[in-house]
C-alpha cells in the first residue's frame, strides 16, 4: 500500500511539471542553447551590439562582467575599452568598466518611433524562454498593414521592425498552413537574404545563447559548483547510512 | 580539556536545567522503534525552517523593500553579490520544499491517525503552523516585486473584499493603500522577516513540547507507553538520541542531496518554483495573461474557482483548510493507523489525495468549463472525505492492531 502511494505521488509530481509556457497559440520551435560555448556567445554578442543595442539595454549586466563572461578579456596591452571596441562596438567613447550596458535611445524617441519604449533585455530569456526568442526572431513576415511592413507570428502586432531582415530575407505567410507546425513551414521566402536558412538559424541561435547567458550569468558557476556539492553529499549519504546501521545494530 | 568541559557543564547545570532538558527531550525521550519513511519529515521541516531563516537573514542584508528598488535589488543579489545567486535560490527553492515536507508530514498524520486522542492539541497546533506557513509564503512572494508577485497579491488581498461590511476597509488595512503598492511591500517585508518568524519559533516550540508530553505515535498506532518495564521505560521505545538522531541525519543527507540538486540544476523547476512572469517588474497597467498562485496554493485556489459565487467560494476555500481543525473529532475509528482501518477508509484516503493532486493541477491552468466541472467533482470528493468520515469510520470493520510493536 505504501509503495503504491509513493509511486502515485511521484507520478503526479512529474505530471505537474509539464505545463506552463502555454501563452501563444503558435507552437514554439525548441532550441538547445549552450552557454558554455564562448564562441557562440561572442557571435551572439556581436549581433546584439550591432543590431539590438541601439534600442535595447542590458541594464543588469556591466561591461566588465560581460566581457569576462563571454571570454573577451582585457590584457596588459589592451584596455577593456579597446577590447570591446575591437570585438563588440565599433563606435564608443569612454565606457566605464562597471557601468551597465545601456541603450542610447531616449524615452521620447522610443515612444515616438515604436509606440512604446523598447524593453530592457537582461531578463528576456528568463521571462520569455529561449524557445520563444528563437521562434520569435524567425517569425517575422510581410504585412503591409503594419508600420514597419512586417508582423510577427509569435508576437502579433509587435512594435519592433524586423531588424535582421537583410540576413533572413522577407517571408510571406502561406495561405494554407497546418496548426502545430514549425514556424519555418508556415512561410515562403519572397526575397532572399544574405544568409541561407540554416545560416540564419545559427545566427539566431547565437543571439539566443547570448541572451540566455545574460539572463543568468551565474548559471555556469552554478552548474560547475553543483557537481562538487552533490558528489560530497553522495559520500555523506553513504557515511550516514552506515553510521545509522552501526548504531541500530545494538538494538537487536 | 574534557574535564574543563565537564566542569563548565556542571557549572551551567546548577544554574540552568541543561541536563534535564537534554535527557527529557533527547537521551531519555523514548520514541517507538518502528518509525518508517513518513517519520522523517518532522525533523526535515525543522531543517528547512532553519535553512529559510539563515538564507533569509543574508537576503535581507542586500534586499531593498521599496517599489522602486525591490526588483533591481533582487537582480543585484543574483549578479553582483558573491554567491548571492546561491542564497537566493536556496531561499526560493526552500519555500517550495517547506511545503513538500509539510504536506508529507501532514499526510503521515492522515495515514497513521496522528491527530487522534491524546494528540488532538498537537494536531491543532500543527494546523496553525501550516496556516502560518501559507501566510509567510504569501507575504514573501510579494517581495521580489515581479509582475506575478504584484498581481498575485492584488488578487489574494482582494478576496478579503468579498466579506460583507468590513471587507473594503479590511483590504485597505492589509494593503496600506487602495491598491497593492510600495506601502504594501514595506509592511509585507516587515511581517515576513520579523513577525512571522517569531510566531513560527513560538509555535514550533509549543508543537514540540506538546509532542514530547504525549509521546510520538507510530505506524501501528499503538501506545508504547502502555507497556513499560520496571524503570518506566517503554518496551517498544528507543531513546531519541542516539537512535533517531543518527537516523534523521541520514534523512537530512538524502534530503539535502535532492534539495540541492534542484537548487543547482533546476532552480526555477520548470517554472513552478520561480515563474517566468515574475522576471518582469511589477506593472499595475499590465496584467499577466494568466494569474495563478504558486503550486503549493493551487488546490485551494481551484476550490475557490470551482464555486460560481465569489463569497461562497472564499468561504469554501477557507473551509477546505479549517476542516483540518475538526479532523480529530471527525474520525470515530477505534484504531489509529490506516493499516488496521477498513477498506472504506483506505479508498476515501486514496480518493482524497488524488482529488488534492488534481485540484492542484487545475489551479495552475487557465479555467475552462470542462476543467471547472472536474474541479467541482474533486472539491466534492475533498469535502466528502471529511464530512462523511464520522459515518464510515464508525461503521466499517477494522482489524485489531497488535498489542506490541512487531
Amino acid at each position: 500500500m505504501n509503495k503504491f502511494k509513493m509511486l502515485i505521488f511521484y507520478f503526479s509530481f512529474f505530471f505537474f511539471t509539464f505545463n506552463l509556457n502555454a501563452s501563444s497559440n503558435v507552437k514554439l520551435d525548441s532550441v538547445e542553447v549552450d552557454v558554455r560555448d564562448k564562441l557562440s556567445l561572442q557571435k551572439g554578442a556581436r549581433i546584439f551590439f550591432d543590431y539590438c543595442q541601439g534600442c535595447h539595454s542590458l541594464k543588469y549586466i556591466r561591461y566588465l562582467d560581460l566581457a569576462q563572461g563571454i571570454g573577451i578579456e582585457k590584457t596588459k596591452e589592451k584596455s577593456l575599452e579597446m577590447v570591446i571596441r575591437e570585438n563588440l562596438m565599433h563606435s564608443i567613447d569612454k565606457i566605464g568598466e562597471n557601468s551597465p550596458i545601456l541603450s542610447s535611445i531616449s524615452k521620447e524617441n522610443g515612444t515616438k518611433w515604436f509606440g512604446k519604449v523598447p524593453p530592457d533585455l537582461s531578463l528576456v530569456s528568463k521571462y520569455r524562454g529561449a524557445d520563444w526568442l528563437y521562434t520569435y526572431m524567425r517569425g517575422f513576415y510581410k504585412d503591409t498593414s503594419r508600420p514597419w511592413g512586417v508582423n510577427n507570428l509569435v508576437f502579433p502586432d509587435v512594435g519592433m521592425p524586423h531588424i535582421l531582415l537583410k540576413y533572413q530575407g522577407l517571408q510571406v505567410l502561406k495561405d494554407i498552413h497546418e496548426q502545430n507546425e514549425s514556424v519555418e513551414k508556415m512561410f515562403d521566402l519572397s526575397e532572399n537574404g544574405l544568409l541561407s536558412k540554416t545560416e540564419y538559424n545559427i545566427l539566431v541561435k547565437d543571439l539566443v545563447s547570448f541572451l540566455s547567458y545574460v539572463g543568468e550569468p551565474a548559471q555556469i558557476d552554478r552548474i560547475n559548483l553543483g557537481l562538487f556539492v552533490l558528489v560530497y553529499l553522495a559520500i555523506l549519504i553513504i557515511f550516514c547510512y552506515y553510521l545509522k546501521k552501526e548504531y541500530w545494530n545494538d538494538l537487536d | 580539556m574534557y574535564k574543563l568541559l565537564h566542569f563548565f557543564l556542571n557549572w551551567v547545570d546548577k544554574r540552568f536545567p541543561i541536563k534535564a532538558l537534554w535527557q527529557g527531550h533527547m537521551s531519555q525521550y523514548y520514541a517507538p522503534k518502528n518509525f518508517n519513511f513518513w517519520y522523517y519529515f518532522g525533523s526535515l521541516a525543522l531543517l528547512v525552517f532553519s535553512i529559510q531563516v539563515l538564507s533569509g537573514i543574508w537576503l535581507a542584508m542586500f534586499y531593498n523593500p521599496s517599489s522602486k528598488d525591490a526588483f533591481d535589488s533582487v537582480e543585484y543579489i543574483m549578479r553582483d553579490i558573491k554567491f548571492g545567486w546561491l542564497i537566493r535560490y536556496i531561499h526560493s527553492t526552500g519555500a517550495s520544499f517547506f511545503f513538500i515536507v509539510i504536506y508529507l508530514h501532514i499526510f503521515r498524520g492522515f495515514l497513521y491517525g496522528s491527530y487522534k486522542k491524546p494528540r488532538e492539541l498537537l494536531w491543532l497546533i500543527g494546523v496553525i503552523i501550516f496556516l502560518c506557513l501559507m501566510a509567510e509564503c504569501f507575504f514573501g512572494y510579494l517581495l521580489p516585486w515581479g509582475n506575478m508577485s504584484f498581481w498575485g497579491a492584488q488578487v489574494i488581498t482582494s478576496l478579503f473584499g468579498a466579506i460583507p461590511v468590513i471587507g473594503a476597509p479590511l483590504v485597505e488595512l492589509i494593503r496600506g493603500d487602495y491598491t497593492v503598492s510600495g506601502a504594501t511591500l514595506t509592511r509585507f517585508f516587515s511581517i515576513h522577516v520579523s513577525a512571522m518568524p517569531l510566531i513560527f519559533l513560538i509555535l514550533i516550540a509549543v508543537h514540540l513540547t506538546a509532542l514530547h508530553e504525549v509521546g510520538s505515535g507510530n505506524p501501528d498506532g499503538i501506545e508504547i507507553k502502555e507497556n513499560k518495564n520496571a524503570n518506566g521505560v517503554p518496551f517498544d521505545g528507543i531513546p531519541m538520541h542516539p537512535y533517531y538522531t543518527v537516523k534523521d541525519l541520514f534523512g537530512v543527507s538524502v534530503f539535502l542531496f535532492i534539495f540541492l540538486s534542484v537548487v543547482f540544476y533546476k532552480p526555477d523547476f520548470f517554472g513552478l518554483f520561480l515563474e517566468a512572469p515574475n522576471y518582469t517588474p511589477a506593472d499595475p497597467l499590465a496584467t499577466p495573461e494568466h494569474i495563478a498562485p504558486v503550486w503549493y496554493m493551487t488546490p485551494y485556489y481551484a476550490i475557490l474557482r470551482a464555486v460560481p459565487n465569489k463569497l461562497f467560494g472564499i468561504l469554501l476555500m477557507g473551509a477546505s483548510i479549517a476542516v483540518l481543525f475538526a479532523l480529530p473529532w471527525l474520525d470515530r475509528s477505534p484504531v489509529r493507523s490506516i493499516r488496521y482501518k477498513g477498506i472504506v477508509s483506505k479508498c476515501f484516503l486514496f480518493l482524497f489525495i488524488l482529488s488534492f493532486f488534481i485540484l492542484g493541477y487545475l489551479g495552475m491552468v487557465p479555467p475552462s468549463s470542462g476543467k471547472t466541472f472536474l474541479a467541482q467533482i474533486c472539491s466534492i470528493i475533498y469535502f466528502s472525505f471529511f464530512i462523511s468520515m464520522p459515518i464510515y469510520t464508525s461503521l466499517e470493520t477494522c482489524e485489531n492492531p497488535p498489542k506490541r510493536v512487531k
